[in-house]
């Protein structure tokens, strides 16, 4: 039995969704819709009885994620969703209770997934003064061991961009940034690492985030920068959204 | 008061009668700080003969009664230990068994000190309100 | 109400989770055994999201500073009131100066200390879960220490207590109702069954890696916590490197880093990840697996969605008999 839920169209999957479900002929806007290659479909699929994630197909890029965010604040009003969480390039929802057709839900994602225009959410600029290497950025020299680049070429790929932050995970306040050079990608590690900083700044695959308070990951941590990120007693308790901007500024590179 | 720690002659005198007559042959019976053990002479460990009232006519005992309908437990679901055993010391409000209803579990307990005489009920049984589930030889300054 | 006198015990407050700011990178936290705590919370007549105190570690004392109902659920931890033996999945009135000793389990991992009224600690962002890794929720966003004097909301009470209430009362727990789960005749006893539905990655592992998911005991190592259980036993191994974009992850999620030892994701864990999922633990069973202890054995046993939304019936309608046995017995005391 595949895990892969198929996207079913037909008269007995109208199920359970609410009228909020979208009409089938749609006026597609050219302008803003990613090409649609029938080889490359979301893919959906069930967290156990308590979610699903909707994974969406193509480049993982700002274009993308702006209709992740639409996805998401139109799915986070459908009936028995508790919560819409942006992932990158992806939507995770989580469930009051479990659909009993997971298929209509399914379908409905589909559905909306292709109606999605870019939403453009565009927030408050943030600049991060960042300490490279050192005992900050223990995994620095295994970025350089990855992509055969100097510490000099990784910083200066690693804070040249405007980043947007596509959403947020991890841990309170932790931002997930789109718009890391790839050039400076490199391999989650085999065995996370306890006990890193708040501040920790690191690349992950071919991302790169900031975390908001200690403790584990498996990112290769390269940096560090002081930064208040999250605050439980403001009823918006993130200091940052998807949608805001950040520039790391070099402060020391530390060899 | 040292009277309150001692066992009275009075109260052995009616334990070793109980013990004959429930057919059993040692005892070991526990307060604060001390042990008294009683063997009796020619009698197996663990005998479980009914008690005869005309055997022992001085022997006191009283009866533990089910205050609910249920099914009688010897031990906790989750243990394999029973609560206690035959010859057992208990104190006033100790746990002597369960009263099952469904999933609930009530507490029997002891009315008063005493040594466990038996059980009346087997274990699983299911009783009514106000059943005899045990016996119980009342004993003074445990 | 009550002062903790164990230290570095690992103990939280949790009550049922946070839910709802999964989008701000803050996990649900709450009970591991949500069963246990639901129970406890009943046996008092406390409302549902009425907080108690996890306890992982042991052995656990606390001493009472008033008056005051407690109920003990979870594992049987041969727990005393003061010279008096406290039955597991009980109920009982604890006096003044009472000290309550938890004691090591002889089995099953963490025990449930509630308190008439709920811990009473502030609810921040809709809940009294300890937030560890953001240092909020809970005691002070942290495990508890000795010294530290917890508070019981304090409750309208004509209660008063009657002769034979003295000795408590209690339920049977709930492995008695929802029982082990059948698993090969071969498996011992003595392992942890939980049912796993396959997540997106489960066709990316090779088969034999797939077979022996399914076949084998998982051994609970010492690296196993309230983020997650790190498993020990064969290799997984994927047919290509499996390199994946940070996405939303629960409770139950069974990660696979590329060590190939598989991690199940649980109550503190990260509310994302990108470790590619060979499959989740059901949320109907996450209770079971909270009580597997560290060096004990899991096995997964293949379910589909319907079973496992018919598994979470089943937890429902055993809670709703539960509250209203205790609720006929409470029925004549608040």
């Amino acid at each position: 039995m595949s895990p892969i839920l198929e996207h079913v169209l037909d008269a007995t999957t109208t199920g359970t969704m609410t009228s909020e479900r979208p009409q089938r002929h749609v006026q597609r806007k050219a302008h803003s819709m990613t090409p649609i290659d029938p080889d490359q479909k979301p893919r959906i699929s069930l967290l156990g009885t308590s979610a699903m994630l909707f994974e969406a197909p193509g480049e993982l890029d700002l274009r993308t994620q702006r209709r992740i965010w639409a996805l998401g604040q139109r799915a986070a009003t459908w009936e028995g969703i508790r919560e819409a969480v942006p992932g990158m390039s992806n939507l995770m929802l989580t469930f009051d209770r479990p659909p009993r057709q997971p298929a209509s839900l399914a379908a409905a994602l589909n559905d909306a997934w292709a109606e999605a225009e870019e939403l453009s959410l565009e927030g408050k600029t943030v600049v991060l003064p960042v300490q490279y290497g050192g005992d900050f950025g223990p995994h620095l020299s295994d970025v350089v061991a990855h992509t055969g680049l100097p510490v000099d070429e990784i910083v200066a790929l690693h804070s040249e961009p405007l980043y947007t932050v596509y959403a947020l995970g991890s841990h309170p306040g932790y931002c997930y940034l789109g718009g890391m050079d790839p050039r400076i990608a490199a391999p989650r590690r085999k065995v996370p690492v306890l006990g890193l900083p708040g501040g920790a700044v690191s690349i992950g695959g071919v991302q790169t985030g900031v975390s908001a308070s200690a403790g584990p990951s498996g990112w290769n941590t390269i940096g560090h920068t002081d930064m208040s990120f999250f605050d439980p007693a403001r009823t918006n308790p993130a200091m940052l959204a998807p949608g805001d901007m950040i520039r790391f500024q070099v402060g020391r590179i530390v060899r | 008061m040292t009277q309150g720690n001692e066992l009275q002659i009075s109260e052995l005198k009616q334990i070793t009668g109980w013990l004959e007559t429930a057919g059993i042959g040692f005892i070991e019976i526990g307060g604060k700080g001390t042990v008294v053990r009683l063997t009796l002479e020619g009698q197996t460990l663990g005998g479980k003969s009914a008690v005869n009232p005309q055997a022992a006519p001085s022997v006191q005992e009283t009866q533990v009664i089910a205050v609910s309908p249920g099914v009688l437990l010897t031990c906790h679901p989750m243990r394999s230990t029973p609560f206690v055993e035959p010859g057992a010391a208990v104190r006033q409000g100790d746990v002597l068994g369960l009263l099952r209803i469904a999933q609930l579990c009530l507490p029997v307990v002891a009315p008063c000190d005493g040594v466990v005489v038996k059980w009346l009920v087997e274990p699983g049984a299911t009783v009514g309100y106000g059943t005899a589930l045990m016996t119980l030889a009342p004993v003074r300054h445990l | 109400m009550i002062e903790v006198l164990s230290n570095a015990a690992l103990a939280t407050i949790q009550d049922q989770g946070r839910q709802g700011y999964l989008r701000y990178g803050v996990g649900t936290s709450g009970a591991m055994d949500r069963v246990a705590l639901a129970v406890g919370n009943l046996l008092l007549g406390n409302p549902d999201d009425a907080a108690g105190i996890e306890i992982p570690l042991f052995p656990f004392r606390v001493r009472f500073t008033e008056d005051v109902a407690f109920a003990l659920t979870g594992a049987d931890c041969s727990a005393r009131l003061g010279e008096r033996p406290v039955l597991p999945w009980w109920t009982l009135q604890a006096k003044k100066d009472d000290v309550l000793t938890i004691g090591v389990p002889a089995s099953g991992a963490r025990c449930y200390l509630l308190l008439k009224g709920g811990v009473d600690v502030p609810i921040v962002l809709g809940s009294r879960s300890t937030q560890l890794r953001g240092e909020f929720g809970g005691f002070l966003g942290r495990q508890l220490q000795k010294g530290d004097v917890i508070q019981a909301a304090t409750v309208e009470s004509a209660y008063s207590e009657k002769e034979g209430d003295a000795a408590g009362f209690g339920v049977t727990p709930p492995s008695w109702t929802l029982g082990g789960l059948e698993t090969s005749p071969v498996a011992d006893p003595a392992d942890t069954v939980v049912r796993v539905l396959a997540a997106a990655e489960y066709e990316a592992y090779e088969q034999d890696s797939i077979e022996a998911f399914w076949r084998e005991s998982w051994k609970v190592t010492p690296q196993s916590d309230r983020y997650g259980y790190r498993l020990g036993g064969p290799v997984l191994n994927s047919k290509r490197p499996v390199e994946m974009r940070s996405h939303g992850i629960v409770p139950g999620v069974i990660q696979v880093p590329p060590s190939g030892q598989p991690i199940i994701q649980l109550r503190d864990a990260q509310p994302s990840g990108g470790y590619p999922k060979i499959g989740t633990v059901i949320e109907a069973d996450l209770w079971r697996l909270a009580q597997a202890r560290i060096g004990s054995k899991l096995r997964f046993v293949q379910t589909n969605y319907e079973e496992a939304v018919d598994a979470l019936d089943e937890l429902d309608r055993y809670m709703t008999k539960l509250r209203h046995l205790v609720g006929l017995h409470r029925g004549d005391r608040p």
